[in-house]
């Protein structure tokens, strides 16, 4: 493979809580390829949005920080840059769809002023009437039909597979080396999630985006994403290609994530469910995170964290840190 | 929009009329003015001509309709107590004073406020932030009357950088109108602050650092738009709230505006002036709150189209 668009290496993001500071990311590291779509995928908490937030650095203020590791873009290291320097990228090289249509839109400002401003930082001085027509340009890539009308509407006037397609409009508005969508289809009806979802992949074709799709939704990962890494409690327990991970995950959370999705073949009367719930944020804990929870646990898990190893399908970037890979219970 | 504004208009004059009928009949409440127009020692026949002339015999709706249609055209019966003028000739020659200091104190109020309110925020536990804090605390818990004289003491007595009471230009105006601005300020800082920390958490701010836009904007265009619909509708409070500080800070300052002018009408019975002048700050409380439901249209969309 080329070199990377996007290389995040040892990453470690802390929340300063009340309780102390607790790291939400920790000591994440993956790739993400020109022209790629990377599946970060993981329970509620586990760290996906904070990851997507370190490297846009728009953590929450002013309780977020980036702790140590390194996000490189096309080689260059964001971390400990200016503030000057990171906006310029923010935008231009990385753009980013965030869930909640309904709340991503600025209700007092209408849909043609939030997309040129996304084209302006671009532009600085272009003439505000090439600036609107640009703006139309942009919302028909992203399907808005009648989008000469649409840049006068409000966000209250829009449905939301609207809103996300200007939310969409604006990730792309800078051309951008790289789009991160954080679950961008989770809030949408699912009609209009298969809309949405094609409409990332013609992007993607088009202009040869790479696209990290975080996302709760196993069928999509095999749908849409090239590889993916599967977050636990803020570490990163299993990366690979979407066939060698599928055919044989090696993790048992992952394992126990691909149980959990329901399918027509599978004919289950119940749906499984992991048991126990994923850790609270602690500061520092011996062992594994998922040993509690984990069904092929052996003593080591609860001493000593788990080593990165290869993972039994054979493929070349196929890894999980799980001390019991073979099942010896 | 312009329905809008229709609709809040003929709201207001709803609300006219029930105020001008409490203004009515309060002041009727309080005792009858012929005891206050006539010597102790007035005979019957004096009392009833005199009740006659002023029509206080008559059926009290009709008396109030004779109100109303008066007070249409400004007509609200000649001063008591300022002979020689009509009660509208004695409010409207005092109200200039109080416009310029009530106007100064709100000025004074937003400039004060709005950005260490929204500094505060965006320093979330700063030394700044805490300072604004004390300020505010000290700002809500001074009797507005004690702060008067103090700062009179301060500035006027021992520094003698202002006069320290009477009507005059901008050196008479400061101290009042600091005065009247102080608790203001604290209120309109907290709002604020606290508009803008719930603001300053959404996903469209985030959007918007996403997007590239630099810090100032985010701040001033994408977060204050939506956090100042707080501290406008505030306006309307304090619009309100300036006058009747007014009276307090007028009395201590001896300006001599509408305040001071209601504490000497009710003093002397001046029943006229009393309706004229509280009808005065009525219309004036009506027509900041319509300004401020008119700015809050334009401000959101979704009211303007709701
Ligand atoms: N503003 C915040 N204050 C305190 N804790 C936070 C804050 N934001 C996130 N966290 C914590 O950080 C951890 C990681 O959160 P994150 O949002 O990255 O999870 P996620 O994987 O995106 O989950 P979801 O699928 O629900 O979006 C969680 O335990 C969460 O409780
Ligand atoms: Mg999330």
């Amino acid at each position: 493979m080329a070199e990377p668009v996007l290389q995040v290496k040892n990453l470690r993001t802390m929340l300063d809580l009340p309780g102390g500071p607790v790291p939400v990311v920790d000591d994440v590291s993956f790739d993400v390829g020109v022209g790629e779509t990377l599946g970060i995928v993981g329970e509620s908490g586990s760290g996906k949005s904070m990851t997507a937030l370190s490297i846009m650095q728009v953590l929450p203020k002013p309780i977020g920080r980036i702790d140590s590791g390194h996000i490189l873009l096309e080689g260059i290291d964001l971390v400990g840059i200016s503030e000057q320097k990171i906006r310029q990228i923010r935008g231009r090289e990385i753009g980013m769809i965030l869930q909640d249509p309904h709340t991503s839109l600025n209700p007092v400002f209408n849909v043609g002023n939030q997309v040129t401003e996304a084209l302006q930082i671009d532009n600085p001085g272009t003439p505000h009437k090439t600036l609107l027509a640009r703006a139309v340009d942009t919302l028909k890539k992203v399907n808005v039909a009648d989008a000469e009308r649409r840049i006068h509407a409000y966000p209250h006037q829009l449905s939301g597979g609207m809103k996300q397609r200007v939310v969409g409009a604006i990730a792309i508005a800078g051309a951008p080396k790289i789009i991160i969508a954080d679950e961008p289809t989770t809030a949408l009806d699912v009609t209009i999630q298969l809309q949405y979802l094609q409409l990332l992949r013609e992007i993607q074709d088009e202009t040869g985006t790479a696209i990290i799709f975080i996302t709760h939704d196993l069928g999509i990962v095999a749908n849409l994403c090239h590889r993916l890494v599967v977050m636990y409690a803020g570490k990163i327990v299993e990366s690979g290609t979407v066939a060698d991970v599928f055919g044989a995950p090696s993790h048992p959370y992952t394992e126990a994530l691909l149980k959990s999705v329901p399918s027509v073949d599978r004919k289950l009367d119940r749906l499984y469910a992991i048991d126990g719930q994923p850790p609270a944020l602690v500061t520092n804990r011996a062992g594994c995170s998922f040993a509690p929870r984990c069904p092929y646990v052996l003593d080591i898990c609860r001493i000593q964290e788990p080593l990165e190893s290869r993972g039994p399908s054979g493929g070349a970037s196929h890894c999980a840190s799980c001390w019991n890979i073979e099942r010896t219970t | 929009m312009l329905r809008f504004v229709l609709t809040r208009l003929s709201q207001m004059l709803v609300s006219l009329l029930v105020i001008t009928f409490i203004v009515f009949s309060l002041s009727h409440l309080t005792g009858s003015p012929i005891d206050s127009l006539l010597p102790d020692d007035a005979t019957p026949q004096q009392i009833a001509s005199l009740t006659e002339h002023l029509g206080l015999d008559r059926p009290y709706y009709v008396q109030y309709l004779t109100f109303l249609q008066n007070a249409a055209v400004g007509d609200f019966g000649d001063s008591t107590k300022w002979k020689g003028s009509t009660a509208a000739e004695v409010v409207l020659e005092r109200l200039p004073a109080t416009l310029q200091l009530g106007g100064l104190a709100v000025l004074i109020s937003v400039v004060a406020a709005i950005p260490m309110g929204v500094m505060s925020a965006v320093r979330r536990g700063s030394i700044f932030d805490r300072m604004a804090g004390v300020v505010a605390l000290l700002g809500q818990s001074l009797p507005a009357f004690w702060l008067g004289i103090v700062l009179m003491w301060i500035f006027a007595v021992i520094l003698g950088w202002f006069p320290t009471s009477g009507y005059g230009g901008l050196t008479y105006m400061i101290l009042p109108a600091v005065g009247m601005a102080w608790f203001q300020i604290a209120a309109l800082t907290r709002l604020t602050r606290s508009a803008m920390l719930e603001v300053l958490d959404t996903e469209y701010v985030k959007l918007a650092r996403i997007k590239g836009v630099n810090e100032r904007q985010v701040i001033w265009k994408h977060a204050f738009r939506n956090a100042a619909i707080v501290p406008i509708t505030y306006f309307g409070v304090l619009a309100g709230s300036l006058l009747t500080g007014s009276v307090v800070m007028e009395t201590v300052f001896a300006w001599p505006g509408t305040g001071l002018l209601a504490i000497d009408a009710i003093r002397g019975r001046d029943f006229p002036v009393v309706q004229s002048v509280v009808l005065f700050f009525a219309v004036f409380y009506l027509l900041a709150n319509f300004l401020v439901d008119v700015l809050y249209a334009i401000i959101d969309p979704r009211i303007r189209y709701g």
